[in-house]
């Protein structure tokens, strides 16, 4: 027996035969035995090919993901369209190199051309560039690299790029296991929206699994088994129930009301970063949106989001949640989550530099453009706004402004919006807690965010890893900031609200009700499990 | 040959949408379309992607477009009406 762990990255167990999934692997014969003209007309009907391909994933992801993603793919078509791909792929075969090989050759120095701007934005295209010439090596060699297999499969894949998984029948997959990867890269969020168990990061012991071979993967606990005996067998069969059965007890929990064993009403919420999650909090039973991170719209994008882009997204979501809460976020971007297309400078200190509403509120046209696009979707759903790393009560006061000077422009252009939408600030600042009684005044709701509020609190960079282990939101002294936070929350009669690891803990559930928390936002994933912990607990006694 | 001038104020300069856009845009043109960054002192042919991107025009900088051919004059109509339409930045024409 042989077993492989990496990192638990969706829970659950499956067994079945491995389907070795091959990127890389293709093997290139360089000199041509055809004539120059032949090898030229195989590149263009390859190009043909390979530009349907793209063609048809650009039209895939507008209704899958989009038009976020969708952009990736409309830029490729150009690429691949484009004369100077033509050319340089020309000057390889025209030194009596195969297709293939001329392909390979000329991106690479299409790549290099771009590599060499040292510009972030141009280097990041290369991997575009990558992305189509695999597309036109794979359309030579007949190698159908996107399909899988039409049988039950564990897929094994070095990791798995967006441009593969969109094109994926992913009905047969019964679980995922890569050699790369961590707990978010694409892999890993797939598998878990997915609901099918996956390892990642596994590293070069993965292959050591056979093509073909039965193998049971293990997404609870992070391991791979690819020899399996009679032991093992047995072991997999207790697991698997023992899964079903506890993924059945919470099944039924989807359709039943968050509230505590002595009738207090909770709203258990869901953290979303894209139109994949929202389709994931509601098929988890979400009772609304506590945070939608609205930087993918940004972070995927090739330019800034149009208003009318971000209307249709905000419309979209709304609409999903049927008259359910859906708070939604201002974009948070700042050296730290930097934007090709945006330039922020360096700096020092990115996490307590110039982010979040410290961007927004100097930068007031970026800013405009996502509240009028927020406003105009208000009156498809119940819109809620949020506003994040606000510290001082001037910047709340400004955001508001900010608001009504966008109703009066609306207004102006005719377009309706709703007129009940309530306006919250994010508690991740220390300054904000601990001024919370003023906050309150000002502020339809609160939602802290434990993860930032632990990092200031503890004055420990949570991506250091030398001193990240003072980041824990179960901290006494982060506690002790939520309690006050919750406390003149309940005392000025406003929702408050946790966001943010500590919520989706079901460890965590009781003591944060008891401070006046009634609204958890947290992972789609683990909104059932807090579910059934809230229905035990007596607030009462 | 006739020519127009751009002072790009495009915040994302001519990155790969408006790069592909120009690109697409000249293919359809029989005559020879070249664009001129005059910081750089370089001329793309601009039927070329890869070309015009590399040349990573930043907002702030000059260009000019160059059309010299039969149909230079419906080409550099659509230029003009492609640069406003994008907002890539403010025209001069000579």
């Amino acid at each position: 027996m042989s077993v492989i762990s990496g990192i638990a990255a969706s829970k659950g167990i499956a067994k079945g035969a491995a389907y070795i999934y091959h990127q890389n692997e293709i093997d290139i014969t360089e000199a041509s035995k055809l004539s120059q003209e032949s090898e030229l007309e195989r590149f263009k009907d390859a190009c043909d090919k390979a530009a349907e391909e793209i063609s048809r994933l650009r039209i895939d992801a507008i209704e899958a993901v989009g038009s976020s993603e969708a952009q990736i793919f409309e830029a490729q078509e150009m690429m691949i369209r484009s004369p100077d791909f033509e050319d340089s792929v020309q000057e390889w075969i025209s030194r009596g190199k195969t297709a293939e090989y001329s392909v390979r050759a000329g991106s690479e120095a299409l790549e290099k051309m771009l590599y060499e701007t040292g510009d972030d934005y141009l280097m990041e295209r290369t991997a575009d560039v990558r992305d189509i010439s695999g597309r036109v090596i794979r359309a030579l060699l007949g190698v159908r690299n996107e399909d899988l297999p039409d049988f039950p499969h564990i897929l094994i894949a070095e990791d798995l790029l967006p441009s593969q998984t969109i094109a994926m029948d992913k009905t047969k997959i019964l679980g995922i296991a890569t050699s790369r990867g961590a707990y978010n890269s694409h892999t890993a969020i797939l598998a878990r929206t997915l609901g099918i168990p996956a390892v990642v990061g596994c590293g070069d012991m993965i292959k050591v699994i056979r093509d073909g071979s039965e193998i049971i993967i293990n997404g609870t606990d992070g391991t791979v088994q690819s020899e399996i005996d009679e032991t093992a067998e047995r072991e997999f069969e207790r697991l698997k129930r023992e899964f079903d059965e506890h993924k059945n007890s919470l099944e039924k929990l989807k359709d039943m009301p968050s509230v505590t064993a002595d009738g207090s009403e909770i709203e258990i919420c869901a953290n979303i970063g894209s139109l994949e999650d929202a389709q994931a909090a509601l098929e988890n039973g979400a009772d609304g949106v506590g945070l939608f991170r609205t930087e993918f719209l940004y972070m995927e994008s090739t330019d800034f989001p149009s208003e009318e882009a971000q209307f249709e997204v905000y419309k979209t979501v709304l609409e999903m949640f049927k008259g359910k809460r859906v708070i939604v976020r201002t974009f948070d971007i700042g050296a730290d989550k930097s934007l090709p297309y945006m330039d922020l400078g360096n700096e020092e200190n990115p996490a307590m530099g110039c982010r979040a509403i410290r961007v927004c509120l100097n930068n007031s046209v970026l800013f405009k453009t996502q509240l009028n696009a927020l406003l105009r979707a208000s009156k498809y759903g119940r819109l809620a706004i949020m506003f994040p790393m606000i510290s001082e009560l001037k910047e709340l006061r400004a955001c508001k402004d900010m608001i009504r000077e966008c109703m009066r422009e609306l207004d102006d252009r005719g377009l309706e919006y709703s007129r009940d939408i309530e306006i919250g600030i994010m508690v991740e600042v220390p300054a904000a807690a601990v001024m919370s009684d003023e906050f309150a005044r000002e502020a339809d709701f609160f939602s802290v965010g434990t993860n930032d509020l632990s990092q200031f609190t503890m004055a420990a960079d949570r991506t250091n890893e030398k001193v990240n282990y003072l980041c824990d939101a179960s901290q006494e002294a982060v506690l002790r900031l939520i309690g006050l936070t919750a406390k003149n929350a309940v005392a000025n009669g406003i929702l408050c609200g946790v966001c943010g690891e500590l919520a989706g803990d079901p460890e965590y559930t009781e003591k944060l009700l008891r401070m006046g928390v009634r609204e958890l936002s947290m992972s789609p994933f683990s909104i059932l499990e807090v579910r059934k912990k809230v229905r035990e607990i007596r607030l009462d006694q | 040959m006739i020519s127009f001038e751009v002072n790009v104020t495009d915040p994302e300069g001519l990155h790969a949408r408006p790069a592909g856009i120009i690109a697409k845009a000249a293919s359809k043109y029989k005559c020879c379309i070249s664009l001129k960054v005059y910081e750089q002192e370089k001329t793309v042919d601009a039927k070329r992607l890869f070309k015009i991107m590399s040349l990573a025009v930043k907002c702030g900088q000059k260009i000019a477009f160059d059309f010299d051919g039969e149909d230079e004059m419906s080409a550099y109509d659509e230029f003009i009406k492609i640069c406003k339409d994008n907002a890539l930045g403010d025209v001069i024409c000579q």
